[in-house]
């Protein structure tokens, strides 16, 4: 059980992008709702940036 | 930039992507004018920091389009002004071959991960089922591949 818990906590993973912020857009189905990566299970999420000034 | 998001469900069978517009909290004119014209999810990058931006960082400059595959990594990438069909059979051409990328730790073929995944491994690992689950890619299905999924659940 030791070996199987320090596995588990050594070999943790992470997601290239991870972030979640609220969807401001209320034409958007998830609207007010936080967004991200993460929130899309399973789906392929496509990040498209604005103008920087 | 919605409309395309349902050209790619809609005529190409693309049902699991998602475009995420992200702005920063600085152009009110951006999330009006955008809002007006799109259904799609819109966030705000912290500004001066962008911390999005950052986390994206080479990618994520202006008018970046990033392709993010189902376990939050980077795919492709491509920068436009406007959409038009060269930008469009780029973005299909990635997707084409990246869609039908097996959801790693979906014991079940259900396109989730989850407890029932675990449940399933265990059980063939227990019964020394001859099915091949490698999770972890180090050639065997063993106890290592259960923590590699618990892993993927918990993140």
């Amino acid at each position: 059980m030791r070996v199987f818990l320090m596995l588990l906590i050594t070999s943790f993973s992470f997601s290239q992008y991870a972030y979640s912020l609220t969807d401001n857009n209320s034409s958007s189905d998830y609207y007010l709702e936080n967004v991200g990566p993460e929130y899309f299970e399973n789906q392929i999420t496509m990040h498209y940036f604005g103008s920087f000034t | 930039m919605s409309n395309f998001q349902e050209e790619l469900k809609n005529d190409y069978g693309f049902e699991n992507v998602v475009i995420i517009a992200i702005g920063q909290t600085n152009i009110s004119s951006f999330n009006n004018s955008f809002c007006a014209n799109s259904d799609l999810p819109l966030v705000m990058d912290e500004f001066p920091e962008l911390p999005i931006r950052e986390q994206f960082s080479p990618y994520g400059e202006s008018h970046d389009f990033i392709i993010v595959d189902y376990d939050g990594n980077y795919l492709d990438h491509i920068n436009f002004l406007s959409l038009g069909n060269i930008e469009k059979n780029y973005i299909i051409d990635v997707l084409e071959d990246n869609y039908n990328q097996i959801v790693l730790g979906d014991v079940n073929g259900d396109t989730f991960v989850n407890i029932q995944d675990v449940i399933l491994l265990v059980n063939m690992i227990l019964s020394n089922s001859s099915d091949n689950v490698d999770v972890n890619g180090d050639g065997s299905t063993n106890i290592l591949d259960v923590i590699q999924i618990v892993n993927i659940i918990l993140n």
